[in-house]
C-alpha cells in the first residue's frame, strides 16, 4: 500500500477548499476596513486598499472631488460643493462607514470584514 | 485463531492505551480555546479503523475520550464534552468517508477528514454551547486550517505506521 | 447504492454550504438630502430594480413636493403664510401638516415643525455651506420671538391660515413619512421583505429569507454597531444625533437639532433611538425625544405612545425602555458605558 492515494489527494484538496471558504466568509461584512468602494456618476466604482497610502481624484458632476488614503483610512480632502459635509465627516475606517459628496455625486464606503448588517441606523 | 485473536485484542488494547496516553499529553498543552485540541489521537483511529474497521475503531475512540478524561480529571467537564464531540463527528466523518470511498482512500485522507470534522464539531459546540458570542466563529479559519495541517501530518503518520505494522506480521508469517 | 446515497447527501451539505445566487438587490441614490439605500429580498433582480426605481422616483417627487423653500407644494404654502395670506392645501399636504401638527401637540411642542425660520438662521437648511459659527444671541432671540408654532396654525378645510413667522420645515417628519410611502409602495407592488433606509432613518417588512433582518446602531461617539436590533414583519429604527449636521465652535458642538424653548442646539443628548411600526411618528419621536433631554424623555415617550426608545447622553451614558432593552443586544460584552432602564410614565 503506498502511504499516499489519488483519492487522499482529493479529500486534502476538498479540505483545503472548506477551509478557504471558511476565510473568506471571515473577510465579509463590516468591522475592520480592508478597502473603500468609491463610486461616482457615470463611472465604474473604484476599489482601493487602505493599506496603501495614496490620494486620488475622482470626477463628479460638479467638478472633482479628492480623496486621501493614509495610515488604513480614507476621507474626502477636496470636493466642490457648498456645504462641505463629506469633507466634514472625517475619516473613515470601520466597515460600513459612508461619507458622500451628494450634491456631487461621489461616494466613499468602506467595506471590511466582521459582522454583517442588512442596514445601518445613525 | 486463537492465537491471532489474542494478538488482536493485545493491539486493540495497546491502541487503545496509546489513544489515551495522546489525550493526556494533549490536555497538558495550551489552545485557543478551552477544550480545543489538535487532535493527533486521530493517529490511532486512522489506524485502527484502517485495520480493524469502523466498529473496533469507535471502541478505541470511546474508550480513548471516557478513560483519557477520567485520567485527566475532566470528566463531564466542557472539556469532555469538546472531546467527545469531536472524536464522535470524527467517527461520524470516516464512517461516511469509508461507506463512500473505503476502497480508494489512505491513511491521509482518512485523517483529513477526520481532523476537519473533529475541528468543526468543536467550534460548533464551543460557539453553541459554551460562548454564545459571535467572535468565536471568528476563530475558525485559523482552527480549520490548524487541523487541515493536523490531520494531514497525523495522516502520514499513520500511513507510515500501518504500512511498518504490516511488515512484522509478513515477516512473522513467513 | 448505499456509498452513492452518502456521497450524494455530503455532496448536497457541502453545496447548501456554498454562495447561492444573490436573492437579495440593493439599490442606492440619493434623495432628500442624504442616501437612501433600498434592499428587497426574495424577488428577481430586475423587477428588485424596477420597484426600487419608483422608490427613488417617489422620493424625488416628496423631496421637491415638501422642500420648504423650494417650488413645491410647501415651498409655496411657507410664501403664502409669510406674506400674511391663507394658503390653499392638496389633500396629501393637508394629511401630512394635520398629523404633523397632531404629533407636535402630543410632544407638547417639543417636536416642531414650523421652525424653518430658525433652522435657516443657524444654517442648517440643505443646500447651503455649512455653517462655520452660531447667529449672534440677538437674531437667535429675535426669530425665536418672532417665530409661531405649528399650534398656531388654523386648517379649516384646505385653507391654511395662520399669523406670520410660521414657517414650515417638515425636517424631522418628511422623511418618516416618505420612508412609510416607500414600504407601501414595495408592497403594493408585491415586495414582502424589503428595507428602507433613508440615511440611517429606516424601516424593515419581512424578513432577510431563513432570518429577521439584522439591524445595527452606530454608536454616537465611536465608529462601529453599539446595538443590533432584528427586525421582522415590519419595524421603523429611526435614530436622531447630534454627529449628523454639526460644527464646533470654540470647543463647542452646534448640532442640527434644535430646541424650540431655546431655540439653540438641544443640550445633553448625543443619539436617540426609537423603534416604532411606523416611520413617520418614529422620527417625529426621536426628534422630540432628543429635544427633552436625557432626564425627561421618558414622560415625553409615553405621551407619543412610544414603547421603544433609547437614549445615549454627551456622557456616554445609555438608558433605554424595558421593551427595548429587551429589543436590542450590545455588540460588546460588556457594553459600554453604563445602562439605565427608565419606566414610562
Amino acid at each position: 500500500m503506498t502511504v499516499v492515494r489519488p483519492a487522499d489527494v482529493a479529500v486534502v484538496v476538498l479540505a483545503a477548499l472548506l477551509v478557504g471558504a471558511a476565510w473568506a466568509a471571515l473577510w465579509s461584512g463590516g468591522g475592520e476596513g480592508e478597502t473603500v468602494r468609491i463610486t461616482a456618476p457615470g463611472a465604474q466604482p473604484i476599489e482601493l486598499t487602505l493599506a496603501a497610502d495614496r490620494s486620488v481624484s475622482v470626477a463628479g458632476a460638479l467638478g472633482p472631488s479628492v480623496l486621501e488614503v493614509r495610515g488604513g483610512r480614507v476621507r474626502f480632502v477636496e470636493s466642490p460643493c457648498t456645504g462641505r459635509y463629506c469633507i466634514h465627516a472625517g475619516w473613515l475606517s470601520r466597515g460600513g462607514q459612508v461619507a458622500a459628496c451628494l450634491p456631487n455625486g461621489v461616494v466613499a464606503e468602506v467595506i471590511g470584514s466582521g459582522q454583517q448588517f442588512d442596514a445601518i441606523s445613525f | 485463531m486463537p492465537s491471532v485473536s489474542e494478538e488482536h485484542d493485545r493491539l486493540v488494547a495497546g491502541f487503545a492505551a496509546l489513544a489515551i496516553a495522546i489525550h493526556i499529553l494533549e490536555a497538558a498543552f495550551p489552545s485557543p480555546l478551552p477544550g480545543v485540541k489538535p487532535g493527533l489521537a486521530n493517529v490511532v483511529t486512522v489506524v485502527v479503523l484502517m485495520r480493524y474497521g469502523w466498529p473496533t475503531a469507535a471502541w478505541v475512540a470511546g474508550l480513548r475520550v471516557l478513560v483519557g478524561s477520567l485520567l485527566v480529571g475532566t470528566f463531564l467537564s466542557p472539556t469532555f464534552v469538546m472531546s467527545a464531540a469531536g472524536a464522535a463527528a470524527a467517527l461520524i466523518v470516516l464512517a461516511a468517508a469509508r461507506l463512500c470511498a473505503g476502497r480508494h482512500l489512505g491513511a491521509l485522507g482518512y485523517s483529513v477528514a477526520a481532523a476537519l470534522g473533529h475541528m468543526a464539531a468543536q467550534i460548533a459546540v464551543a460557539r453553541y454551547v459554551f460562548i454564545p458570542h459571535p467572535a468565536i466563529l471568528a476563530l475558525a479559519p485559523f482552527l480549520l486550517t490548524a487541523a487541515l495541517v493536523f490531520g494531514i501530518v497525523s495522516g502520514v503518520i499513520a500511513a507510515t505506521v500501518l504500512v511498518n505494522l504490516d511488515r512484522p506480521t509478513s515477516q512473522a508469517a513467513r | 447504492m448505499i456509498r452513492l446515497g452518502v456521497a450524494a447527501v455530503l455532496a448536497a451539505a457541502l453545496l447548501a454550504g456554498c454562495e447561492r445566487p444573490p436573492e437579495e438587490t440593493k439599490l442606492r441614490f440619493t434623495a432628500m438630502g442624504t442616501l437612501v439605500d433600498v434592499t428587497i429580498y426574495g424577488v428577481p433582480p430586475d423587477r428588485a430594480r424596477a420597484a426600487g426605481e419608483r422608490v427613488e422616483s417617489l422620493f424625488r417627487d416628496l423631496h421637491r413636493a415638501w422642500d420648504p423653500w423650494g417650488d413645491g407644494a410647501l415651498g409655496q404654502v411657507n410664501r403664502s403664510l409669510a406674506a400674511g395670506e391663507p394658503a390653499e392645501l392638496d389633500p396629501d399636504l393637508r394629511q401630512v401638516l394635520a398629523r404633523a401638527r397632531d404629533l407636535s401637540g402630543r410632544s407638547d411642542g417639543l417636536f416642531e415643525p414650523a421652525l424653518g425660520s430658525l433652522v435657516k438662521l443657524w444654517g442648517f437648511s440643505r443646500d447651503e455651506a455649512q455653517p462655520d459659527h452660531p447667529p449672534p444671541t440677538a437674531a437667535i432671540e429675535a426669530e425665536l420671538a418672532r417665530h409661531a408654532a405649528i399650534a398656531d396654525l388654523l386648517i379649516s378645510g384646505s385653507r391654511l391660515s395662520g399669523p406670520p413667522g410660521v414657517m414650515l420645515d417638515l425636517g424631522g417628519f418628511a422623511k418618516g413619512v416618505a420612508v412609510d410611502r416607500a414600504i407601501e409602495l414595495l408592497q403594493r407592488d408585491g415586495i414582502a421583505n424589503a428595507i428602507v433606509n433613508a440615511g440611517g432613518d429606516l424601516r424593515a417588512i419581512g424578513r432577510r429569507g431563513e432570518r429577521p433582518w439584522r439591524i445595527g446602531v452606530r454608536h454616537p461617539r465611536k465608529p462601529g454597531v453599539l446595538v443590533a436590533i432584528e427586525v421582522q414583519g415590519d419595524g421603523a429604527i429611526f435614530t436622531s444625533g447630534d454627529y449628523e449636521r454639526y460644527f464646533v465652535h470654540n470647543g463647542t458642538r452646534y448640532h442640527h437639532i434644535l430646541d424650540p424653548r431655546t431655540g439653540r442646539p438641544a443640550q445633553g443628548v448625543a443619539s436617540v433611538t426609537v423603534a416604532h411600526a411606523e416611520s413617520g411618528l418614529a422620527d417625529a419621536a426621536a426628534t422630540a425625544l432628543f429635544v427633552a433631554g436625557a432626564e425627561n424623555w421618558p414622560a415625553t415617550a409615553a405621551q407619543l405612545g412610544i414603547t421603544e426608545a433609547m437614549v445615549i447622553d454627551t456622557e456616554g451614558n445609555i438608558s433605554m425602555t424595558p421593551a427595548m432593552q429587551r429589543r436590542v443586544r450590545f455588540i460588546e460584552d460588556p457594553p459600554p458605558g453604563r445602562i439605565r432602564v427608565r419606566e414610562l410614565p
